[in-house]
């Protein structure tokens, strides 16, 4: 099942910009590993979920996953075969806006290898190129 | 106590944006040092030997002998943040913190999880670690460079405290006695994200009561036209500019059927 927000105060949002490098949310703040985004763009409900089910499944009811972002944007899409005009389309799903440098998700309580190949299988449901970070290089 | 580190640096006259831009574009690292008895110095620090330096200490709490060209006597101090750039991991900034080797000082120091838990290994449960760090006091000679935790008894359900790390001579632990440092617990097969979808789904149920209300998505992702169109009825009543969009989409379907 696609994340989406349960309520929202508007309908349908306009596209925005997706300038810039994340400013927030681009350390590891729960995890011991993480899986950073390193290129921009939008990342639907349904990718999300692909990429947690991988995860889940690899660790196999080991360790703990956090997820770092929620689709909060609405995208419209008009039906086939309608005439332009007539006003913006229906809102077909939702994504998360996704800057290079974001934290998508993190892991803990499992051993790097596996945290590893989790991430890396994910990254192949991710239309980004991602890279997997720890909290070892780190300093106090 | 662990000789410190040592590093040379030097004295920075220019401050600001464009000027440690253009110490970076130089392959050197703007830093700071201060501290309780001393003014605040911009100093600057060799790249590759910052790098090298920190990777030697990688995650450990350490104290730093600054030798400082202009000046005769050495500071020590320790790293009281280290900025990086997220994205290409360069060192941006660096902040040192200076201490005297008779005065007590806070610094957060990593904890480092000893052991395979009784609770992981047998009882199929898996380690959360809440806490990654811990705030202690001491002298610079006591400083430990990381804080152990035996984790090898811990079992399914139970925790350990900041109260119960195990003692140093000449440490003093400051943060709460009731935080939790490690807990051992059941695995669970969902996380997260279940309870955002269950609200969506029960939102859809609703059919978007409030006038401006979004169109809620189907199980699998896409916005259902029936529930668009429904959520637009009640809105046209106090809402024309909500109504008109989905009055719209019903429209060009028409022609396209011919």
């Amino acid at each position: 099942m696609a994340l989406a927000p349960a309520r929202t105060k508007y309908r349908k949002s306009q596209k925005g910009s997706r300038a810039g490098n994340a400013k927030r949310g681009n350390t590891l703040a729960f995890g011991e590993f993480g899986l950073q985004s390193l290129t921009r763009g939008p990342m639907t409900g349904q990718q999300i979920e692909a990429a947690r089910v991988t995860i889940s499944r690899h660790l196999k009811r080991k360790g703990k996953l956090w997820i770092r972002v929620f689709p909060h944007k609405p995208v419209t899409k008009k039906p086939a075969e309608v005439r332009m005009g007539s006003g913006k389309g229906p809102v077909e799903y939702y994504v998360a806006v996704i800057k290079p440098g974001a934290v998508l998700f993190e892991l803990a309580g499992v051993s790097p290898t596996i945290a590893k190949e989790a991430f890396r299988l994910a990254d192949a449901k991710l239309p980004f190129h991602c890279r997997f970070i720890s909290r070892d290089a780190a300093v106090v | 106590m662990k000789q410190p580190h040592k590093l040379n640096v030097t004295p920075r006259a220019q401050t600001g944006r464009s000027a440690s831009r253009r110490l970076r574009k130089a392959n050197q690292v703007p830093a700071i040092l201060y501290g309780k008895h001393t003014k605040p110095e911009s100093l600057t620090i060799d790249g590759p030997e910052f790098t090298r330096l920190i990777k030697a200490v990688a995650g450990s709490a350490t104290l730093v002998e600054l030798t400082r060209k202009d000046k005769a006597d050495k500071a020590l101090s320790f790293f009281q943040e280290v900025q990086r750039d997220p994205i290409t991991d360069k060192y941006l900034h660096v902040d040192l913190r200076e201490v005297k080797a008779d005065e007590k000082f806070e610094i957060r120091v990593n904890l480092h999880l000893a052991g395979e838990s009784f609770g992981v290994k047998n009882q199929s449960g898996v380690l959360e670690t809440p806490t990654y760090a811990v705030r202690i006091r001491c002298l610079p000679k006591d400083l430990p460079p990381f804080i152990e935790v035996d984790v090898t008894e811990l079992k399914v359900g139970e925790t350990i405290h900041v109260g119960e790390l195990k003692q140093i001579p000449g440490v003093d632990f400051l943060d709460d006695k009731s935080q939790p440092v490690v807990s051992c617990v059941e695995p669970v097969a969902e996380i997260v994200t279940e309870a955002p979808v269950a609200a969506a789904a029960t939102a859809e149920g609703a059919a978007a009561a409030p006038a401006a209300g979004a169109a809620a998505p189907t199980a699998d992702g896409k916005a259902a036209p029936a529930a668009d169109g429904k959520a637009a009825a009640p809105a046209a009543a106090g809402d024309k500019k909500a109504a008109a969009p989905a009055a719209g989409d019903k429209k060009p379907a028409a022609p396209a059927k011919k």
